[in-house]
């Protein structure tokens, strides 16, 4: 079975015993108390799921490092590279004048 | 060698403001959710929460204002990028 199809199916049982709980389907007498607590349950796990990315998101924002000292050599490289093919005839476009600086892949310290 | 230098103040500052904000709706939205029904109904802390229909209707609301803000701004990007006879 393929991935899509496990997916489906377990999406499907999910799905109708959320039906069978917040419809009353097979007239299981549940307590009102569980029968409120179903029937949101659907979104419910989209908004915590909506949470759970856009925090993860945040922290990875605040925790990602620049790496000075990388930055610096790559710019003089880029400037030797430059001058280099300058002496050589190549015509170079405009640089922009504030290269923004380069981040580390490294995350945490 | 390379030297980590911590994120800039704007970038943590929204990335710890987006957590924050994350944190304190999940903890909002669980307990309106899963805690309330098993709560009295004539406890106190029911008069900080809407009626149960609400916690479907308004991130409902939410998605579809998202998606119209998102439809716009497509929209006015396509519309400013767009040349005369030919879109590259």
């Amino acid at each position: 079975m393929t991935k899509l199809l496990e997916w489906l199916l377990g999406a499907s049982l999910i799905g109708m015993a959320w039906g069978l709980v917040t419809f009353d389907l097979l007239d299981l007498q549940l307590p009102p108390q569980y029968r409120e607590l179903a029937w949101p349950m659907p979104v419910y796990l989209l908004v915590v799921f909506g949470c759970y990315s856009l925090a993860t998101v945040g922290y990875r924002v605040a925790t990602f490092n620049d790496c000075e000292d990388a930055a610096k050599e790559l710019q003089a490289q880029i400037k030797e590279a430059k001058e280099d093919l300058k002496k050589k005839g190549l015509k170079m476009p405009p640089s922009p004048v504030n290269r923004p600086l380069p981040v580390c892949r490294t995350r945490r310290k | 060698s390379e030297i980590d230098v911590e994120a800039t103040g704007a970038d943590q500052a929204v990335g710890f403001g987006l957590v924050g904000f994350s944190l304190s709706l999940f903890t909002y939205y669980t307990i309106w959710v899963i805690v309330l029904p098993f709560v009295d109904s004539d406890h106190v802390i029911h008069s900080y929460f809407l009626p149960r229909e609400y916690s479907v209707i308004l991130p409902g609301v939410a998605a579809l204002i998202l998606l119209l803000f998102v439809g716009t701004f497509i929209g006015v990007v396509t519309w400013k990028n767009r040349k005369p006879k030919k879109v590259d």
